[in-house]
């Protein structure tokens, strides 16, 4: 074998690839953020007595987690152009992974609000709180406190899900790769080095999501154990 | 006119009748419901603030009147209060904050006189000290008196206790008991589902005994345990001692 | 010159979709494979062992599939071996299905309450013999659901073996876009497809789950 690794492009491209890692970043972030409200919502509606609302969360989320994400990004920016509507590489790749997102923490939050002991629910209805307050107060809380740990296993998921934007061209690091390996021609190295920058925000977030788990989970019963699963 | 008139009650899960007929008429004061299991004891108390549907009959608790097809709950459990056998406090609240939420979310209590009030009914079960502790850092017997405190704080006319010591380690069970006489002493109704019958027997000036689904016997607790009058309230109490 | 996407369109979708089962069979096969090797390090205790699965499965779940696809490509041309696509995807899911599949089975072992060990221990039996006759068996029915729902995953992400040149239904989707230039229609029909595969794989992991009464 006749190879030496070669990293002489890493200077020159130094700023596309710190563009690409803020971009990556910021579309983990908007993702994760959007996707779990979308996800609280489509929970709801897996549970509702309400049949249309049932019938269409359950048809999203078995949709969406049964299709690759690269056919939804797909779909999303080339397809939907032909309805009439066209979207930047960027806005596409944040509504695919905002909407991926969301049918998976649409399961997660249902198991944590099933998980919710009829007990507490009637504690609630004897002190005469309504649905609404039931829900706000009392469910969401505590689901939310049971599902972290699956909840921050998902946005890092999401982290990774996030180079397959790529291939839509939204320009996150992996796109910057490609950029890079193209007119460099030493794609091993590239990729390695990117490889290891994915590593190191993956470890990054779990430690993220560990300390910030310790600190809001504190007062729970085995709160800290919590915080433990919640980097894996 | 008594304060609670109960009037032909039939409740079925299915295919199992659990109350085949309630007649009973309840004064202020303590009353004590004891049976075997399945006499529907728990079920009765449980439809007396709408936690169970009834399928038959009425109830009627001071003004509030309960009915198989319609029913005001809302203002019913403002006056009706429950502590459960297994506490059920919200785990992730402080104890304060498990007893000024209903106050202040269902009946707009200004936070400041929730609070005073939270502190009030804490005092009164003997726990000012542990306002701003968590329910998981309480004992059994602890968690207890915070349900009962949480349940004083919405003011209520009368407090149903579903087998609260059941689930509490016997050294326990006393100072649950205590709170619930001193309570009895201060002039609060409270309506009981208890094995602890020694307890019955000094506390309760009302005793129901029931049995496969009605009232068997009904009357002062001293009368009840001294001369019972059918020979299933006779061999209930012999089987307890 | 584009034309309307029709029958032969769909047709040759299909077609595609037969690469995908099989690149899926053969990561399954290859992920199988690395995944009976993790437990097989991980339990039999050693210290060197114990390193190398965590290593190994941070790796496989610390990188984008994207990537390690890509670093396997370019490194399999490095190291000069001129590879058939299909084996390439292979070795390329190697690591990303072997990891998961790893965890997934350490995990089914895990879960097998200690007692369980010790009776067969008090019996006399040898670590290879608990494994065998008492742990395997227990560890498999309660690695199944999760195993056939990894399958999954492993399914949906053949769809980035685009990227490394084997023609299955993603880029089949995109080579019929390109000849009929109606995207939302051969997207959606993409979807579909994916969709046929998928499902009944779910379901029958969610079946099995009820059935074999594993917690999640």
């Amino acid at each position: 074998m006749n190879y030496t690794l070669d990293f002489s492009w890493l200077q020159g491209s130094l700023p596309m690839l710190w563009s690409g890692l803020q971009a990556t970043v910021f579309l983990t972030v908007v993702a994760c953020a959007l996707g779990s409200l979308v996800g609280i919502v489509g929970a709801l509606g897996r549970n509702s007595p309400w049949l249309p609302f049932r019938a269409a969360a359950t048809a999203y989320v078995e949709a969406i987690r049964n299709t690759p994400l690269l056919a939804q990004a797909f779909l999303i920016y080339f397809g939907l152009p032909a309805l009439g509507i066209s979207l930047t590489p960027m806005v596409a790749a944040g509504l695919a992974l905002t909407i991926n997102c969301g049918a998976y923490t649409a399961e997660i939050f249902r198991a944590g609000f099933e998980a919710i002991q009829k007990s507490q629910h009637e504690a609630a209805t004897a002190l005469n709180l309504s649905r609404r307050q039931t829900f706000l107060h009392i469910v969401l809380p505590q689901a939310f406190r049971s599902v972290y740990p699956a909840l921050s296993a998902q946005f890092v998921l999401i982290l990774m899900a996030s180079s397959i934007t790529s291939q839509i061209s939204a320009e996150e690091i992996s796109a910057a790769a490609n950029q890079i390996q193209s007119t460099s021609f030493r794609g091993f190295e590239v990729y390695l080095l990117i490889s290891l920058v994915y590593l190191a925000m993956v470890l990054a977030m779990k430690s993220l999501f560990s300390l910030i788990g310790g600190f809001l989970l504190r007062n729970s019963a085995g709160g800290r154990l919590v915080a433990e699963r919640a980097a894996p | 006119m008594s304060l609670i008139e109960i009037k032909g009650l039939k409740k079925s899960f299915g295919a199992l009748d659990i109350l085949r007929g309630v007649d009973l008429n309840l004064d202020a004061g303590m009353t004590a419901i004891i049976g075997r299991s399945g006499s529907g004891k728990s079920t009765l108390l449980r439809c007396l603030n709408g936690l169970e549907r009834i399928d038959a009959g009425s109830i009627r608790i001071d003004r509030h009147q309960i009915t198989p097809t319609q029913s005001d709950l809302k203002s019913l459990r403002a006056d009706v209060g429950i502590v459960f056998q297994g506490y059920n406090l919200f785990p992730h609240m402080t104890v304060e904050k498990n007893i000024t939420l209903a106050p202040m979310l269902v009946q707009g209590t200004p936070r400041a006189q929730a609070q005073d009030k939270a502190l009030h009914v804490l005092s009164q079960v003997g726990l000012l000290e542990k306002a701003k502790a968590y329910p998981g850092q309480l004992s059994g017997g602890q968690q207890q008196r915070v349900a009962i405190a949480r349940a004083l704080a919405l003011n209520p006319k009368v407090i149903l206790f579903d087998e609260v010591t059941s689930a509490l380690d016997p050294e326990l069970t006393g100072e649950v008991l205590k709170v619930m006489e001193s309570l009895s002493s201060e002039g609060m109704t409270q309506i009981l589902v208890t094995h602890e019958m020694n307890f019955a027997k000094r506390a309760a000036r009302t005793l129901v005994f029931m049995h496969q689904g009605k009232v068997w016997e009904h009357g002062p607790t001293a009368e009840l345990f001294a001369r019972p009058q059918t020979k299933e309230l006779d061999s209930f109490l012999s089987s307890i001692v | 010159m584009t034309r309307s996407f029709g029958w032969p369109d769909l047709l040759f979708l299909i077609e595609a979709a037969r690469w995908t089962v099989l690149v899926s069979l053969v990561a399954f096969a290859g992920g199988a494979l690395g995944g009976a090797l993790i437990c097989i390090l991980k339990l039999s205790g050693g210290r060197l062992g114990g390193a190398v699965v965590r290593v190994w499965v941070q790796l496989g779940q610390g990188i984008p599939v994207l990537m390690q696809l890509f670093l396997f490509y370019f490194g399999l041309s490095i190291l000069g071996f001129s590879v058939p696509p299909l084996l390439a995807a292979a070795v390329a899911f190697g690591l990303y299905a072997s990891a998961n599949i790893g965890v997934i089975w350490l995990g089914a072992v895990d879960a097998i309450p200690k007692q369980q060990w010790e009776a067969g221990e008090t019996l006399g039996l040898s670590w290879a013999q608990q494994m065998r006759q008492v742990i395997a068996p227990q560890a498999l029915r309660l690695a199944l659901a999760p195993t056939v729902g990894f399958m999954v995953q492993i399914v949906k992400n053949t769809s980035l073996t685009s990227v490394i040149g084997i023609v299955e239904l993603a880029r089949a989707g995109q080579v019929v876009n390109n000849a009929t230039y109606q995207p939302f229609s051969v997207f959606f029909a993409i979807c579909v497809i994916y969709f046929i595969l998928c499902f009944p794989l779910s379901l029958l992991s969610r079946g099995l789950e009820r059935r074999l009464h594993v917690a999640h």
